[in-house]
């Protein structure tokens, strides 16, 4: 009906045709009263509605006239038919004629006029026909219509006026009221204006319609009281059907808006353009939208609109109102001392308002809110909006229960969604944890969180560009949350397999967790102040006690009250536990025992070198590790630290038998003597220099880089001193130096300043080297010089000497030749000063050179297994099986990828070591 | 590799019989595969990281630990100056506990060693002990180059030429020996 039908212009040029062989139908003419009625209606015929069948019925008129004609009158007809027949005329024709007028009557005065919409509202204010335009006439032939069984019995063709009213107003409905809303619809106003001018026009029509309605009603009553009921429900259902099916099309867009806003402020909601936060009280404002949209909802009940699709709309911005509310609500807020004031108001009923499911745990926060606001509130409007669309349906207490319920699942679904970041905000989250706790009550929401958890897990984190630092902090946060969540380690364990598998593929993993549990706590004591290790370990481990070791006793304690059965998804290797257990959970978790042992062994041994002290962590940790893997695996260790504790005695003692200690004589001496500082008099400083040892068992330490070179011949002297007293004391064994490992105390004495140094013995070595007595002259060397006199390799060479200019003491003079620094200019000075105050500056650079230099021994030991593979298993090998071979054959595993492997062997082909041929290596002959 | 003279290879004259020496063995039979693997592949590391001069050796290129290949290279002031000699090392699944079965893959000429590559020497056999690894082994052959066991021989002939005829002795090894390719 709004648009153009292809087929009307055909249409109207057939009925063009008609018209000029029929002549154009009056169809406001009533069949002439001085006329017989040569023709009949046929049955379904009705007047002025349609003029298609009309023709079709004028033009079969005579035909009908013939076949309609009763030959045997039924005794039942009554007086009227005995009168009719005194008249000498057909009481059929005659009853059908009156019929007939009687129907033209009633229909002309109550056929639905065309409204104009230009003036809508013309509509509204006269009903039509009006009291006064019917007269006596009408009733009568009202009379007629309405009972011609009685009436009109001869009449052949009657028909029923309400279902011609049915049909009139349906039609009229559709091609009249119907585009007037639709203009209504499409004119730019505040969708109130349009929704309640909708409803006007609906109002006034259904008034309209009614009102014919009620003249027929109320003449079908006169005689027989209600008998006009069935009729009358029959034409409102049908009516309603109409109006439902095709008004709401129209108008379900504005419905929409204007139902959404109202309950939105009845529930609460911020509206999205203010920009406000938080969730309002209930007050006059959403009681106001309340009235209203019940008077809204009411008057679209009455004209008809409150079927199958408002409900579907209502439905639909009830769900939508429920997730706004808890994501505008919740979202983000995951610790709960924002809302403490609230928190109070509505605990005091004893009852708890939470669904029975959630009623494992004591509830959260959120999950209170909300429930709160969906007994208050929503099930509120809920209860009172579907009351009025449909008194048959009645919300019950279930109802209520089951909105509760899907309101916590939005609510976990929110959180879930939110979840790695909850994780990652650990300890700032609990609140956020509990409403997960809470809200995660079935195996299938456990399951999706898991999903869900990991697959954000491995999206955000395990890629190359997160640091094992930060996996592992994120990692204990999560042992931390998923602990809170849920005290089995059933979720825990399903999302960290593949962040421990990611973990065990990265080299330092082992190596950060080692040196975080050593590393001190004292110094940066909060949480998160250590950004480069993981001091959250150490200070875990100061805290816990032993790991407790009767878990298994566990389920024979008949006493434990706090006991609940095991989770139902939980695996066939399950074990309970308490205890969050971070530190066992890593260790268990990371990679096998030996590596971690081995990492341990070397980090150890590197902390042992460097350190003088009781090593009290050292002992911890190894404690620690001893309960969970055993005393033989970390026998090495025990020996390592027994070496440096037997040291420190053993060297007492061969220090007095040596009479490398001051005596006390030469002390008194030293402390009679007015211009010694009291710091020389300390027994170490007085003789220079002196020489103290570590001695360790060389089986039980992991392999120990050693750099030989040449020490200061007064240092070898000292260290001979030492072995032969060593000898003597343990007489089968023999000392071996390891120069490089040591640390020296340095002083120097330079023109116009002391500086006073903790540095290594190489450092030691090279600037000792500079201290030639003989020459007045600021001393100078070469690189070259220096490699060759201490027979010390090049970057070993190169990078004490870095040091010592960072310190200021040598300078660089020409290439590669340096110079000691005998006296600062002011700027100098200045500089000095303040790496005074920030020593240790390049200290880790240090570090990292000998770590290249152990790699290059461990790439030369590979090249050992390269060559003895080519020389005995096969002449010739391709990259593929070396590598294969290599990875097969060392036992710590060959950690270079095939890339690198072939750039070395590269390498070694351009060294003429090897040879390329056809994709094959073979040692060159 | 030819497996199946595994238990003659060793039996020399006067020498225990095999059922015998594997009752020597039998008190510390409790040792399984992995225990095996495990001490090749750390024998295999030390030879790796502290390699004796002119021994090598390397598990065959299959990656089984149990069959090795070793190279020994003649000491300088013997005949056998400037040769290489491939040998082949079969490990039993009880190794360390038993002698691996040792034969020369290169055709030499040599009295304790006969003409398919089998080797007369007690460490080999009866004087076995654990302790002894594929470094002890391979160090032994090399110093059994200079200086034959002639008092228990295999081959009769060189150990005759050895004493009384060096240079023909000399002139024989260089005859005897050619160089095998693996492939």
């Amino acid at each position: 009906m709004f648009s153009q039908r292809p087929d009307s212009r055909f249409q109207s040029r057939q009925a063009r045709v008609f018209d000029s062989v029929f002549g154009p139908v009056d169809i406001s003419q009533p069949t002439p009263v001085a006329t017989p009625a040569n023709a009949f209606a046929t049955s379904d015929q009705k007047w002025g509605v349609l003029p298609e069948t009309e023709k079709i019925a004028l033009r079969r008129s005579a035909k009908l006239f013939t076949d309609h004609i009763d030959p045997q009158p039924s005794n039942v007809r009554g007086t009227a038919d005995a009168a009719a027949k005194d008249e000498g005329e057909s009481p059929h024709a005659r009853d059908q004629v009156r019929w007939d007028r009687s129907w033209h009557c009633v229909t002309h005065a109550l056929v639905l006029a065309p409204i104009s919409y230009r003036q809508v509202h013309a509509l509204r204010e006269v009903l039509r026909p009006t009291k006064e335009m019917l007269d006596a006439s009408f009733y009568e032939a009202l009379e007629d219509v309405v009972d011609p069984a009685s009436r009109v019995p001869y009449a052949n063709h009657t028909d029923n006026i309400i279902v011609w009213h049915t049909h009139q107003v349906r039609s009229h409905f559709l091609n009249q009221v119907l585009p007037a809303i639709v203009r209504l619809v499409k004119r730019r106003d505040v969708a109130e204006n349009l929704i309640t001018g909708c409803i006007e026009i609906l109002q006034t029509a259904h008034h309209q319609y009614f009102h014919g309605l009620t003249l027929i009603a109320a003449e079908m009553d006169k005689s027989v009281p209600n008998l006009s009921l069935p009729s009358i429900s029959q034409f409102k259902r049908d009516l309603h059907a109409v109006i439902g099916h095709s008004a709401m099309e129209p108008i379900s867009i504005v419905l929409k808006t204007v139902l959404e806003k109202r309950v939105s402020i009845i529930l609460g909601l911020p509206q999205s353009n203010h920009g406000e936060v938080g969730i309002q009280p209930e007050g006059p404002a959403s009681e106001a939208a309340r009235q209203q949209i019940l008077a809204l909802v009411g008057s679209l009940k009455e004209v008809g609109l409150a079927g199958e699709e408002l409900q579907v709309i209502f439905a639909e911005i009830m769900n939508r109102s429920m997730t706004e509310y808890i994501s505008k609500g919740f979202k983000g807020r995951w610790s709960h001392n924002d809302s403490e004031d609230l928190s109070s108001t509505n605990t005091g009923n004893g009852k708890s308002i939470l669904p029975r499911a959630a009623h494992l745990s004591s509830p959260s926060r959120c999950t209170q809110d909300l429930c709160e606001w969906i007994e208050n509130r929503y099930a509120k409007l809920a209860v009172q909006i579907i009351n009025i669309i449909d008194v048959d349906t009645s919300v019950t207490w279930a109802n209520k229960e089951k909105y509760k319920e899907m309101g916590i699942g939005h609510l976990a679904e929110l959180r879930i969604s939110e979840l790695f970041d909850i994780v990652v905000n650990w300890p700032n989250s609990n609140g956020a944890l509990d409403d997960l706790r809470t809200s995660i009550t079935t195996p299938q929401r456990r399951l999706h969180l898991t999903e869900a958890f990991s697959k954000t897990l491995s999206e955000k984190l395990l890629h190359p560009g997160a640091s094992t630092l930060q996996i592992l902090r994120t990692y204990i946060a999560m042992i931390w949350s998923f602990h809170s969540l849920d005290h089995s380690k059933v979720l825990l364990d399903r999302v960290a397999y593949p962040l421990q598998l990611y973990l065990c593929s990265r080299e330092d993993t082992v190596r950060i967790i080692i040196t975080g549990m050593l590393a001190a706590t004292e110094t940066d004591s909060d949480f998160g102040a250590g950004p480069e290790k993981l001091v959250e370990l150490a200070q875990l481990l100061n805290k816990e006690g032993q790991p407790e070791t009767q878990a298994n006793d566990e389920e024979l304690d008949w006493d434990d009250l706090e006991w609940v059965p095991d989770p139902v998804d939980a695996g066939p290797g399950y074990k309970r536990s308490k205890e969050a257990d971070i530190i066992g959970t890593l260790i268990g978790a990371l990679g096998s025992q030996d590596v971690f042992i081995k990492e341990f062994q070397n980090i150890i041994g590197e902390h042992l070198l460097r350190n003088d002290g009781a090593f009290e962590k050292e002992i911890k940790v190894l404690e620690l590790l001893k309960t969970r893997f055993g005393e033989a695996p970390l026998q090495a260790c025990e020996v390592m630290l027994k070496d440096i504790q037997d040291s420190a005695r053993v060297n007492s003692v061969i220090r007095r038998a040596e009479a490398l200690d001051p005596s006390p004589a030469e002390i008194e001496a030293a402390r009679a003597n007015p211009q010694m500082l009291d710091e020389d008099v300390d027994p170490e400083g007085l003789l220079k220099p002196s020489l103290h040892a570590k001695i360790l068992s060389r089986l039980f330490w992991p392999q120990l880089q050693d750099d030989t070179y040449l020490v200061p011949a007064v240092i070898a002297e000292l260290q001979e001193a030492y072995a032969a007293g060593f000898e003597t004391l343990k007489s089968s064994r023999k000392l071996t130096w390891l120069h490089t490992l040591g640390q020296a105390k340095v002083e120097l004495e330079l023109e116009d300043r002391k500086i006073v140094e903790e540095v290594h013995t190489f450092q030691a070595t090279v600037i000792h080297a500079f201290g030639d007595p003989a020459e007045l002259e600021p001393v100078s060397r070469t690189v070259e010089q220096l490699v060759d006199a201490l027979e010390m390799e090049e970057p070993l060479v190169r990078s004490a000497i870095h040091f010592w200019v960072s310190k200021l003491v040598l300078q660089e003079t020409a290439p590669s030749t340096y110079t000691v620094l005998e006296t600062l200019n002011s700027s100098d000075r200045a500089l000095s000063n303040a790496l005074a105050s920030a020593p240790h500056a390049n200290h880790e650079e240090v570090i990292e050179t000998t770590n290249e230099g152990v790699a290059n021994e461990k790439m030369q030991m590979y090249w050992q297994f390269i060559q003895g593979m080519l020389k005995n298993s096969s002449s010739q090998m391709p990259l593929q099986q070396i590598a294969m071979m290599l990875k097969m054959l060392i036992a710590d595993g060959f950690p270079c990828s095939n890339e690198e492997l072939q750039e070395f062997l590269g390498g070694k082909v351009a060294e003429g070591e090897l040879e390329l041929n056809g994709g094959k290596y073979r040692l060159r002959k | 590799m030819n497996y199946d003279r595994e238990d003659t290879q060793n039996s020399a004259p006067g020498s225990l019989p095999a059922a015998q020496a594997t009752k020597l063995a039998a008190p510390k039979k409790g040792s399984d595969a992995q225990s095996t693997t495990k001490r090749l592949q750390t024998e295999l590391m030390q030879l790796m990281t502290s390699p004796a001069p002119g021994i090598s050796a390397f598990p065959s290129a299959d990656g089984n630990l149990l069959s090795w290949t070793a190279t020994i290279e003649g000491p300088d002031d013997t005949p056998y100056a400037n040769l290489t000699f491939k040998l082949s090392f079969a490990f039993p699944s009880n190794y360390p506990y038993a002698p691996p079965t040792v034969l020369f893959k290169t055709p030499i000429y040599h009295p304790n060693v006969d003409f398919s590559g089998r080797i007369c020497l007690d460490i080999l056999k009866d004087k076995w002990t654990a302790a002894y690894n594929i470094q002890t082994v391979l160090l032994s052959l090399q110093s059994l180059l200079g200086e034959p066991n002639n008092a228990s021989p295999l081959n009769g002939e060189a150990a005759e030429l050895w004493d009384k005829d060096p240079e023909e002795f000399k002139r024989k090894v260089l005859a005897r020996h050619q160089d095998i390719d693996d492939e």
